[in-house]
């Protein structure tokens, strides 16, 4: 429960925010686990990464690369996994099965051992209901330029009796833009004068001869999809309820013009976990939930389920997630939202330009 | 006058040994061997011995004065001259053989310089010198020695004043208890007796006491109207270790934050006493927590001492008439929490008069009104204070919105004292603090203390007394969301009537018995929805009930003029009631609401678990000479309550839980061992060490929540604080300037073990805890530039605090996660701060209808930001980083009139 943002009252006090000056954190890398197999048909990937520093940017982190990865079950079965790219393994046959247990084992090319608990692929319920709402005023108190209103995105889920109904909601988002890249002009010099001409992207499908603007093909840059992923952790609360879940708010879409010039999909992934992976994302998201907050809770260890075998003392961190999976998903025209909003600016350059993960293929569902 | 005589009676004796060596060798009998005879009646012992002189060969030397109330009897007959001389001169005159004929009498020369330089100092004071008799004095010496008691009281408002020092012949001191009563045990004869307190005028009696008696003592009070609570040490003769008594005094005149003088930022200047964060509530004991406190209001626990989060105190200091504070050294009569006791007394009003005084700061303002309701019968006392700072925040131009934001407190107290008769005194004493403040984010905290206690105290006979209080309390909170969508009321409080029942027996023994019981009602928490819209669902958790007993005794006494004791025992208990609900866990696996395994259902008032066990104390002191003692000190505590948190600064929402079937309560065992030393009564130094255990501490799972948790036991880990350490001090007493400082090297490690993984924190290594401070040093003087302007400041120093910071990141399902491999493993930036203020009083004349004074204060004057707590803000790609949020920024000046009429 997120209970103070800010005391102003400090502010009388000329009360200050520094970023706190500590010593330049330097810890010895660590191996790191991203994994999953699930009910869904794979491949399924396991990411080996190396630990990064507190300052460094995430993209950073470098890949582990040359490892043993094998995922095995109860009945026998066991496929290495194949490196591509580097760093990133992937099954080619294996398939998870509701009731199974699954287990990971890595041999990184030192010959350090890890392992994952073993964990049984439990069913993942079903998805009841994907709803929203408006909400005036809920975002950026202290900034009025950015939006100030958003759709709350809920979702209500029901597990199956006789199941731990240890669930974890993923989400993601997609929506469309357009661009005007034809429309781009540049300037040059004309005896002495500036003037002005059209100057095209090459990928907006004209060209420009000093004539007139031609069209010599189809755009391929001026409608983009871009894809939005939650990183706000959402966990199922079983001490409240474990069985059905209700009115579990996922996210708050901003009202903002680029996201509904034309329609936003939502899709949403019911997840199921096991206790040690559970523990690990509620860990996670305590630290997401109390950031920005005075009062935050003291942030803890935030413990997966991979171990190191061949030397007890070497923390590894991440999980290997064995999970089943159910899915829904809606559109949200800009017609639902009660008031109107403006649409985006008349942009003339490619569309991937303006968001990160834009991409030109239109999904096949849109 | 006294070096004369000694001088007279040195040559008088050396020329007598130059005469008497001639005919020494003759003698053959010691005359101390000689019979006493024929006495017929009472004869003045002077002349008995002129008279033996002429029969017999033996010198007798002496000043007149030394034997003249002394006779010898018909009952010495047949005795030798030693065993006569000895049952009549007992201690106070005594004598030498020489020479083997030559019998010289003494006095014992320090006790009478110490007399004499008693006199000497009560006048360089202008103190007030009178002589009383008590009793006739004897033609013979007394052998036992006698108890002189009495009242000390002010002479403007004949109230009995509490704390108040005496000192017999410039060593002993006792300081008078909270109804201004002390006693003394003496030895017959003449002592200086000098009685002082910081708001009064000293006094000082040439007492010539012979048989016990009552000295009843009144003071002038010095007309100061500032009020502040100052803690200094009586350090040398204080019978216990660690306890430092609170006056409500003259160093009212140091800086104070925002205009407000603050009891608890006095406690926190003490050596071995932290706090966590710039204006943090509470504070930290010896490596203990803020729950770890017993704070007493006119007997009554209370439980949130602040007001605005721990920028002020929640007791206003005018109404405030005694505190005294024990970090060691805990008599027998406290229990209940394992750190330390802080005891408050409400002011029990003028005696004389009706009087009001007050202040009106930028912040607050306040006013105590107190008088006789019927003379020397009845008598009343009111005390309150309120804030008016909302209109600050409507004025305040930030980006922030300010105008939903509000914060607003108040506190008062009333006092109704009724004597119906010599030996009788009620009291009826009502307290109550309340806080609000509402947040940017339709966040309101609402806060209450209340306490109401009946005390009823008899003389049973002159050495006996009874005491038996009755009172309630109560603590709760109330946050408020507003928002429709998910509005909500989240309640907590706690009730709890006690019951306490005490005798004081005291001859040259101080005994103290009793019983004290205590019930706590929990109601650990209720959330409401508040609209039809709001997402809450409405929850309750199950009420908590137990009742706190104890019996204790203590006994208090001096071995001999060296050595003294204060030897308590104290037996509690504590059970945890129905009706409720226990869950049961599976056996070897982690203590988690999976591994729920049964459940047993207990009946109302039903016993769910009894916890029980002694509580030795002890505290001995041994005087080194008249100037220094070395004090030793043990103590066992039980806690029975535990204050649940997580989070770095102390949050509105924390709770406090009683011990049941999981949660076991938290015993403290601390050892300390002391030496103090008074230079010339200008000087105190001292040095005190310690080792304290604490065994069942509570910290928390990481990532447990603890606001409305069904299963708290699933949210919390027991461990182990070990805590030790050596304070220093150093105070000047007397003179221009004044002042004191003090430095302490602590260590406070808690150790958190579990045989599953889960359950250990930091692997089960010792790690600090939050409160652990190694270094802090606390300085504050008060130099008087006349006799009506004072410039006063303090400066205080501390090691940051330990915080728990990430030392990686990685990323898992597109999720940024901070690694936090070790809980405490960096510290926040040291602490330190200066504050100074210029003090200008009113005119000092006794009898004025009006007095008031200025107080110019400047806070944190080289604008340090310390940190009030330290955050983690999201830096919009997920990596958490790490940010110190400083409340007080800037120097923050503040004036303040206070008056009195």
């Amino acid at each position: 429960m997120k209970l103070i943002r800010t005391l102003p009252f400090f502010l009388l006090m000329g009360a200050c925010l520094d970023r706190l000056d500590v010593s330049i954190i330097n810890a010895e890398p660590q191996v790191v686990v991203d994994g999953m197999i699930s009910n869904e048909p794979g491949p399924y990937v396991v990411n080996l990464s190396w630990s990064l520093n507190p300052d460094d940017s995430l993209e950073s982190a470098a890949p582990v690369e040359r490892a043993i990865v094998v995922i095995s079950d109860d009945v026998g079965n066991a496929e290495t996994l194949t490196e591509n790219p580097v760093g990133s393994y992937k099954t080619r046959e294996l398939q998870g099965v509701l009731g199974r247990k699954y287990k990971l084992s890595i041999t990184t090319e030192d010959g350090v051992v890890y392992e994952s608990t073993p964990a049984v692929l439990q069913p993942a319920g079903e998805i009841t209901e994907l709803y929203f709402e408006y909400k005036e005023n809920v975002l950026n108190p202290s900034d009025p330029l950015l939006p100030q209103n958003a759709l709350a995105i809920y979702v209500d889920g029901v597990g199956k009796v006789g199941n731990p109904n240890l669930f974890r909601w993923r989400w993601s988002g997609i929506f469309h833009i357009t661009t005007y890249p034809w429309l781009r002009t540049t300037y040059i010099n004309v005896n002495e004068k500036k003037v002005k001409i059209p100057f095209p992207e090459p990928c907006s499908g004209y060209i420009y001869d000093g004539g007139e603007l031609t069209r010599v093909s189809d755009c391929t840059c001026c409608d983009c999809w871009i894809t939005q992923k939650g990183s706000r952790v959402s966990l199922t609360n079983n001490a409240v309820s474990d069985l059905e879940f209700k009115r579990v708010q996922l996210h708050m879409i901003p009202i903002d013009k680029w996201f509904f010039d034309d329609k936003y999909y939502f899709e949403v992934e019911q997840i199921s976990i096991q206790s040690e992976v559970y523990n690990f994302w509620k860990m996670i998201s305590i630290q997401q939930e109390s950031t920005g907050n005075i009062f935050q809770p003291n942030a803890g260890y935030v413990r997966g389920n991979m171990r190191c075998i061949s030397d007890t003392n070497k923390k590894v961190h991440g999980i290997f997630s064995v999970s089943a999976i159910t899915k829904k998903s809606f559109f949200i025209k800009r017609s639902d939202i009660p008031k109107p909003i403006p649409f985006h600016s008349f942009e003339v350059t490619d569309c991937a330009d303006y968001f990160k993960n834009s991409a030109y293929q239109k999904p096949t569902f849109w | 006058m006294f070096f004369d005589c000694l001088i007279k009676l040195k040559a008088t004796i050396l020329t007598t040994f130059i005469i008497g060596c001639c005919y020494a060798a003759g003698l053959a009998q010691s005359p101390l061997d000689l019979r006493v005879e024929g006495v017929a009646t009472e004869k003045p012992l002077k002349q008995f011995l002129i008279d033996l002189e002429e029969r017999q060969p033996a010198k007798f030397f002496f000043l007149d004065e030394w034997l003249e109330s002394y006779e010898i009897t018909p009952s010495e007959n047949n005795k030798t001259l030693q065993e006569a001389l000895l049952s009549i001169l007992g201690t106070e005159v005594k004598f030498r053989l020489l020479f083997d004929y030559a019998i010289i009498f003494y006095v014992d020369t320090d006790k009478t310089l110490r007399k004499y330089e008693a006199i000497e100092n009560a006048t360089l004071r202008k103190s007030e010198i009178e002589e009383i008799m008590i009793g006739r004095k004897p033609t013979r010496a007394l052998s036992k020695e006698i108890i002189i008691k009495g009242v000390v009281k002010s002479e403007t408002t004949n109230a009995p004043i509490g704390n108040a020092l005496i000192q017999v012949d410039n060593t002993i001191q006792v300081t008078t208890d909270e109804n201004g009563s002390y006693q003394l045990t003496l030895s017959p004869g003449e002592s200086i007796i000098s009685c002082s307190h910081t708001n009064y005028r000293s006094h000082t009696i040439i007492l010539n006491a012979f048989e016990d008696g009552v000295l009843n003592v009144t003071l002038d009070e010095i007309p100061v109207v500032l009020q502040e609570v100052v803690i200094t040490d009586n350090l040398i003769l204080n019978k216990s270790i660690g306890l430092s008594s609170v006056k409500v005094a003259d160093l009212k005149r140091s800086p104070t934050f925002l205009g407000e003088v603050d009891l608890i930022k006095s406690v926190q200047s003490q050596a071995g006493v932290t706090t966590a964060g710039e204006v943090a509530a509470g504070f930290n004991v010896r490596g203990g927590g803020v729950d770890q406190n017993l704070i007493l209001y006119d007997g009554i626990p209370i439980f949130n001492t602040s007001h605005a989060l721990g920028f002020f105190s929640a007791f206003n200091s005018s109404s405030i008439k005694n505190v005294a504070f024990y970090r060691g050294g805990i008599p027998a009569k406290y229990g209940g929490r394992v750190s330390s006791v802080l005891t408050i007394e409400g002011t029990e009003g003028n005696r004389a008069k009706w009087e009001a005084n007050g202040s009106v700061g930028i912040i607050s303002s306040e006013l105590t009104i107190e008088g006789p309701l019927k003379k020397d019968t009845t008598l009343f006392s009111a005390s309150f204070r309120s804030s008016y700072s909302d209109w600050i925040l409507g004025l305040t131009k930030s980006k922030y919105n300010l105008s939903k934001s509000a914060l607003s407190f108040y506190d008062g107290s009333l006092r109704l004292t009724h004597k119906p008769n010599q030996n009788t005194r009620l009291v009826f004493s009502g307290y109550t603090s309340y806080d609000q403040f509402t947040l940017i984010n339709d966040t309101s905290y609402f806060m209450r203390n209340m306490a109401a206690s009946l005390k009823i105290d008899k003389t049973l006979n002159p050495n006996l007394t009874s005491s038996l209080t009755m009172g309630v309390g109560q603590y709760s909170y109330v946050l408020k969301e507003t928002d429709p969508s998910n509005a909500f009321d989240l309640t907590y409080d706690v009730t709890y009537p006690s019951l306490n029942f005490d005798f004081e027996y005291s001859r040259r023994h101080k005994f103290n018995v009793g019983v004290n019981t205590i019930l706590y009602l929990f109601n650990p928490g209720t959330i409401e929805p508040k609209t039809s819209v709001s997402s809450i669902d409405p929850m309750t958790i199950q009420r908590k009930r137990s009742l706190e007993s104890a019996l204790y005794f203590s006994d208090e006494f001096s071995l001999n003029e060296k050595l003294s004791f204060e030897i308590g025992l104290r037996y509690s208990l504590c059970a945890n009631l129905g009706s409720a609900t226990v869950y049961q866990y599976a056996p070897n696996l982690p203590r988690e609401i999976e591994n729920i395994i049964d459940s047993t259902t207990f009946k109302k008032n039903q016993i769910i678990k009894l916890y029980h066990g002694p509580e030795p104390r002890i505290s001995v002191t041994y005087g080194i000479g008249t100037n220094a003692s070395f004090k030793f000190g043990y103590q066992r505590m039980y806690q029975y309550l535990h204050f649940i948190s997580n989070t770095t600064a102390a949050s509105p929402v924390d709770t406090w839980q009683s011990v049941d079937s999981y949660l076991k309560p938290q015993t403290g065992n601390q050892l300390s061992i002391g030496y103090f030393k008074n230079q010339k009564s200008i000087y105190e130094l001292s040095v005190e060490a310690y080792y304290k255990r604490i065994n069942n501490i509570h910290d928390f799972k990481d990532g447990s929540d603890l606001i409305l948790n069904k299963n708290i036991e699933t949210a919390l880990l027991p461990g182990i604080t070990n805590s030790y350490g050596i304070e220093f001090s150093v105070s000047k007493v007397k003179g221009r300037l004044t002042g004191s400082g003090n430095y302490t090297f602590s260590r406070s490690l808690l150790k958190v073990t579990s045989d599953d993984l889960a359950g250990s924190i930091n692997d089960g290594k010792p790690y600090p805890s939050n409160y652990d401070q190694p270094h802090a040093v606390n300085i504050n003087w008060q130099y008087g530039i006349s006799r009506r302007i004072f410039f006063s400041g303090n400066f205080s120093y501390r090691t940051g605090r330990p915080i728990s910071l990430p030392e990686r990141i990685y990323v898992v399902d597109g999720v940024p996660v901070s690694d936090f491999p070790r809980r405490n493993n960096y510290r926040i930036p040291d602490y330190h701060r200066m504050d100074i203020a210029l003090i200008v009083e009113g005119s000092h004349k006794l009898k004025k209808a009006w007095s008031g004074s200025w107080v110019f204060s400047f806070y944190n004057v080289y604008a340090r930001k310390n940190a009030y707590t330290v955050f983690f803000n999201n830096d919009g790609t997920g990596r958490l980083q790490p940010y110190q949020l400083s409340v007080i920024g800037t120097v923050i000046p503040s004036v303040t009139y206070r008056f009195k009429f």
